[in-house]
């Protein structure tokens, strides 16, 4: 438990994809032993950075449950993929930002819970410069 | 929350996600004449006050962040706590927040911004928080009259542990003299040093050092 | 104590709290009562002033009378209010052979004026014995009148009840509507609303999700070019709040300041009144003189209208404008943008604030120097295009990129104006973008 992790590896190295792309890869959980495991979570989600409020939206869930009969052995690979949709395209404006993750949320006894996030680029927006008005 | 590790490559530590209360730890002042100050404390002399209590402190100086911390902490103690946080003129409580305290089982109620609240729904909260047997602490800029639990303040070597905090240690963008002068700009509040810290670091991640 | 409590708890339905409920119950019986005052009064002053004089010019049937005698009516004054004159006339006069003598006669509404001399000479204009011409109800002929007409600024009076009628019930009706919906089913909404957000891409028909739908940009053909592009923010709804607010307030003061004008007419100065009704006045005069700046920068400059030949825009293609600028105008120069903004709101302490960053801004249009002549538009083409590689519009609860055109017109001796059209950028097609 001291060295619980959570290791996720996409397929694409580069960690850049365009729209309609297939998003493939696997996460591992390290260190947790399978009585301490409740559930894990999946996301395939963007948000927001920036000055403003923090939004977000999740493309893609999955919830593995052990705990409810869901077929999911935490000692393997688990591997996942979605289809990447065409918007909203990565962005690093000055005010806001959109930032694509997959992230792994595991739920362990006790209410502990460890989240890890891998991120990716959407398109190729490059960054804005400051206009003129 | 600090900024992940793995962060995106335009990634601003200063982004409101990382900033927000409850991402930044509180920073407690040096012990002062022997008073020990920290969460642990602070709970400790919450229920030696009684049934009311204040945080009282000026803008951007950490109130919100305390209250979040504070609720874990008593969480840890078993002392379930509801929070309602006011904001632009919420001159009532927002309907349904004694239900909601009730189904968590809350022992203390946390307002946040009490001073947005009207002359009859502050009465009305106390009536009842008292009925319910629920403690209310409060956080307010001014003196609510209620007995103070902590006063916030910020100094600059406060504001200086939370930009470390925030910055990787090896991110030169910010120097001690960008914080001080953010910090006198923004008269000593937190919050609005941040935001401007914002500015700054998306200028010299851009452009370099200016 | 817990009867006591259920009751307050319970007593307005099962989802709502004490405090709200009385909150919600003094905010609604405090407007329904302002509401109520304002009907009353209303309906009172419609039922002795608009209706009686209506009904006189519209329905009264004429015939001629013999004025009998005439005198001055008196309403003795008080401690409050000095005395009151109204000339008061005896006629005669005949209904379809049915004679008919009535006394106290002259207009409807048998106002008593302040002024003396104006019930003297009214009285002076009947001879005692002539014959004049008159109107009687026929619906009641013992009711007749020498004179009709419309009481002109008495009508003004009418605002007083129409405000409190005004503020009261849009005040009551937010009150009322605050009541029904509970902040539980609020909340509910709002929960479902964000789950449907998180988990509905599968099902939206979109292709473009995140990205704001353009349903309003292209709901209207252009004349010229496939769609006409709706203006920004509208001007009419802040003319209209300005036009209303000057003409309630006006209406009120100059009805204090008759009242003041009054006691030093009659050598009772009223200081208190005349010293309350001052600021109020000065008050009145800003926003009369708000209103005509916003009268003139709303129709000084005559409509600016913008065409596109598609829409929503993909970066990197060209795409047609169509630019009429209509009005009589002098130009400096008249310029189309291409902007796109970044948009933030977040909350600060107890604010909420939005800070808008400018990223990208280049002028696709200039004309210097010209006149454009009343009837006449201004009509001019360009191209726009969106380069390649920029980030698309983008629309979420707290952050947006937004990209509009913006005209902008420098006139000779008159401010400048600026009119905004928003625009739907979408992503380049497979995110293929080249910087």
């Amino acid at each position: 438990m001291i060295h619980a992790r959570v290791k996720i590896v996409l397929d694409a190295p580069t960690r850049s994809f365009n729209p309609g792309d297939l998003l493939a890869g696997q996460f591992v959980l390290e260190g947790i032993a399978p009585e301490d495991l409740r559930s894990v979570e999946l996301s395939v989600l963007w948000h927001t950075e920036g000055k403003g409020e923090e939004d977000m939206s999740v493309h893609f869930f999955e919830r593995l449950d052990p705990q409810n009969g869901q077929e999911f052995n935490p000692l393997l690979p688990h591997l996942f993929s979605t289809t990447l949709p065409n918007s909203p395209l990565s962005y690093a404006g000055f005010i806001v930002k959109i930032c694509w993750c997959v992230r792994v949320r595991v739920f362990l006894a006790r209410g502990k819970e460890l989240s890890v996030e891998v991120p990716f680029r959407l398109g190729k927006v490059p960054q804005p410069e400051q206009a003129a008005s | 929350m600090k900024p992940p590790a793995e962060h995106h490559e335009a990634s601003n530590p200063f982004s409101t996600r990382f900033i927000r209360p409850g991402a930044v730890p509180f920073l407690f002042p040096p012990e002062q004449a022997g008073a020990k100050q920290d969460l642990d404390a602070l709970a400790d002399r919450l229920s030696s006050l009684g049934s009311r209590s204040q945080i009282v402190g000026p803008h951007g100086s950490g109130k919100s962040t305390l209250v979040r911390q504070l609720m874990d902490q008593l969480a840890q103690r078993g002392l379930p706590s509801y929070l309602v946080s006011l904001h632009d003129g919420e001159r009532r409580m927002p309907a349904g927040w004694a239900k909601a305290a009730q189904q968590m089982a809350a022992r203390l109620v946390i307002v946040d911004g009490y001073e947005q609240l009207g002359a009859w729904s502050r009465w009305m909260l106390k009536f009842r928080c008292r009925i319910r047997g629920w403690q209310l602490l409060v956080t307010a800029h001014q003196d609510v009259g209620l007995p103070t639990l902590f006063r916030t303040a910020t100094d600059l070597a406060t504001a200086r542990s939370i930009v470390a905090h925030l910055l990787a240690p090896s991110d030169k963008n910010i120097d001690e003299t960008t914080i001080a002068d953010s910090f006198a700009a923004a008269r000593g509040s937190v919050r609005d040093m941040l935001f401007a810290l914002y500015d700054r670091y998306e200028q010299r991640t851009r452009h370099g050092s200016s | 104590m817990a009867r006591l409590f259920r009751f307050y708890e319970k007593k307005r339905g099962d989802r709502r709290t004490g405090s709200q409920a009385f909150g919600n119950f003094g905010e609604a019986l405090f407007f329904g009562i302002f509401f109520a005052l304002g009907c009353i009064a209303f309906v009172y002053m419609f039922a002795v002033l608009v209706w009686p004089e209506w009904r006189a010019n519209r329905q009264f049937a004429p015939t001629t009378c013999v004025v009998v005698a005439k005198h001055l009516g008196v309403k003795a004054a008080t401690a409050n209010e000095p005395a009151m004159y109204r000339p008061e006339f005896h006629i005669r006069y005949q209904v379809e052979g049915e004679p008919y003598d009535v006394d106290e006669v002259y207009d409807v509404t048998q106002i008593y004026l302040p002024d003396q001399e104006s019930a003297t000479a009214i009285l002076a204009q009947f001879e005692v014995g002539q014959e004049y011409p008159c109107w009687y109800d026929p619906i009641n002929p013992k009711r007749a009148v020498l004179a009709r007409g419309y009481s002109g600024w008495l009508y003004l009076t009418l605002l007083i009840p129409l405000s409190f009628l005004i503020i009261g019930g849009g005040r009551l009706v937010y009150a009322l509507l605050d009541w029904n919906a509970s902040a539980e089913r609020r909340s509910l909404m709002t929960q479902r609303a964000a789950q449907i957000d998180l988990f509905d891409y599968d099902k939206q028909d979109r292709n473009f999700p995140s990205v704001p739908a353009d349903a309003n940009l292209t709901n209207s053909p252009g004349t010229t070019l496939a769609y006409r592009l709706p203006i920004a923010a509208t001007t009419g709804w802040t003319l209209f709040g300005a036009s209303a607010a000057a003409v309630l307030w006006n209406g009120i003061v100059i009805w204090f300041a008759i009242m003041a004008i009054r006691s030093f007419a009659l050598g009772t100065p009223d200081w208190t009144l005349t010293g309350l009704v001052i600021p109020f006045a000065a008050a009145g005069v800003w926003l009369i003189v708000y209103l005509i700046r916003q009268l003139l920068k709303t129709t000084g400059v005559g409509p600016t209208r913008l065409e596109i030949s598609a829409h929503p825009l993909s970066p990197g293609s060209p795409y047609e404008l169509f630019l009429s600028q209509a009005g009589r105008l002098a130009m400096n120069s008249l310029e189309v943008w291409l902007v796109c903004e970044e948009k933030a709101t977040y909350r600060q302490g107890t604010d909420t604030r939005t800070e808008t960053r400018r990223v990208f801004g280049e002028r696709c249009f200039v004309r210097e120097g010209f006149q454009i002549h009343q009837g006449l538009p201004f009509e001019s083409r360009c191209q726009v295009r969106v380069p390649e590689g920029a980030m698309h519009s983008f629309h979420a609860n707290h952050n947006e990129v937004c990209w509009k055109l913006i005209v902008r017109g420098a006139v000779v001796g008159w401010p400048d104006y600026q009119r905004e059209f928003q625009i739907v950028v979408n992503p380049a097609v497979n995110g293929q973008t080249h910087a």
